[in-house]
């Protein structure tokens, strides 16, 4: 066991006698080794307190990627881990709350919440895994999913065009917007390490794969190493962000404006220095 | 002069690797290659069989989903 790694898990995990429940190849374990990584070099270098870091997830396959992490987490309904990450950080103003949600998770199901939670520039850290489709029921279309893509719910092509999750942050006003993709490992680290330091909301889409349901049936290759090659080939590096034949990676925005928690919090001194208010 | 490589040793955890082979895919140098041990997860083991080739890069480390790969350095007293 890797002992970088291994300071940072839980009990059994640390011991090296439970394996993650990711299949064999996926890019969430991968995604779960740069965060470990990032933290342990924001801890070395400036002192970064991780006594007060929040996991939130959701349901899917990203919702398991911090489980065997041995910081506070907390599993919320399907869609809804931003609604229970705001509450977080509203309660706690001080915490570092991150999100570790799914592309279905998060723009299917939970999309009034994202787009909500980026309006009120809450400060929280969203890591959106992006596989393409539903990986944990089965591999059903997604609203990321490429047009004409072969699912288990589209057979003859996916009719519906994709949706740019980083088009859609940048256009309602978030803070820190950037995609990566999981072979570029370096740049990921230094993204999630901008993220944790960030102050207003922050949205890294990381595209990940899923060697089962979308190496099989939506790119056409099995080999978790060769999806990690076709990644680099349909990517380009810009900072406007795109989602089509070519998707562009990058760090789109990177700007800071007044967050909702100050906000709120300053709201709720005011009334009790006023006294005008019943306890 | 050739550089004299300072890690000594590429271990594969026998119970956490679940045999995806990037890391036999992913190795600039093709330090790995697949050996015919099966591992408890019921697949064949990577090996790191020429480890006198490894650059030192860290990718297999980086990359391993399962976290089963641990790069063993020496000290550096050598060379």
């Amino acid at each position: 066991m890797n002992p970088l790694i291994q300071n940072y898990l839980r009990s059994e995990y640390a011991q090296g006698k439970r394996r993650t429940i990711f299949c064999p190849g996926c890019g969430n374990g991968i995604i779960l080794g740069y965060f470990v990584r990032a933290i342990d070099e924001l801890k070395r270098e400036d002192g970064f307190d991780d006594s007060k870091l929040y996991i939130v997830t959701g349901i899917g396959c990203s919702g398991n990627i911090p489980v065997p992490l041995k910081y506070n987490i907390i599993r919320a309904l399907h869609g809804r881990a931003l609604s229970v990450a705001t509450g977080v950080k509203l309660v706690r103003p001080d915490s570092e709350v991150v999100v570790f949600a799914g592309d279905g998770d998060l723009l299917s199901i939970g999309g009034n919440h994202l787009i909500h939670t980026i309006r009120r520039n809450v400060g929280i850290k969203v890591i959106l895994v992006n596989n393409m489709l539903y990986g944990m029921t089965g591999g059903q279309v997604a609203p990321t999913t490429p047009m004409e893509a072969i699912t288990h719910t589209t057979p003859y092509g996916n009719p519906e065009p994709p949706l740019d999750a980083c088009k859609l942050a940048v256009s309602l006003g978030a803070t820190y917007v950037a995609r990566w993709v999981v072979p570029l490992a370096k740049q990921c680290i230094q993204s999630i390490k901008e993220l944790l330091l960030h102050r207003g909301f922050g949205l890294l889409e990381c595209l990940s794969q899923c060697p089962v349901y979308q190496g099989r049936y939506v790119i056409g290759i099995d080999r978790p190493s060769k999806i990690m090659d076709y990644y680099l080939k349909i990517t380009v590096v810009s900072d406007k962000p795109s989602y089509g034949d070519k998707i562009t990676i990058g760090k789109f925005v990177d700007y800071e404006r007044p967050t909702y928690e100050e906000i709120m919090w300053s709201i709720v001194n005011k009334a009790r220095e006023g006294g005008n208010y019943e306890a | 002069m050739r550089r004299r490589s300072i890690v000594v040793k590429i271990d594969v955890d026998k119970y956490l690797c679940k045999g995806c082979y990037i890391c036999v895919d992913k190795c600039p140098t093709k330090v790995f290659e697949v050996s015919s041990v099966i591992g408890d997860y019921g697949i064949f083991l990577p090996e790191a069989r020429h480890v006198d080739r490894c650059v030192d890069c860290g990718i297999c480390e980086l990359y391993c989903p399962d976290y089963a790969i641990t790069i063993i350095r020496s000290g550096g007293n050598e060379a």
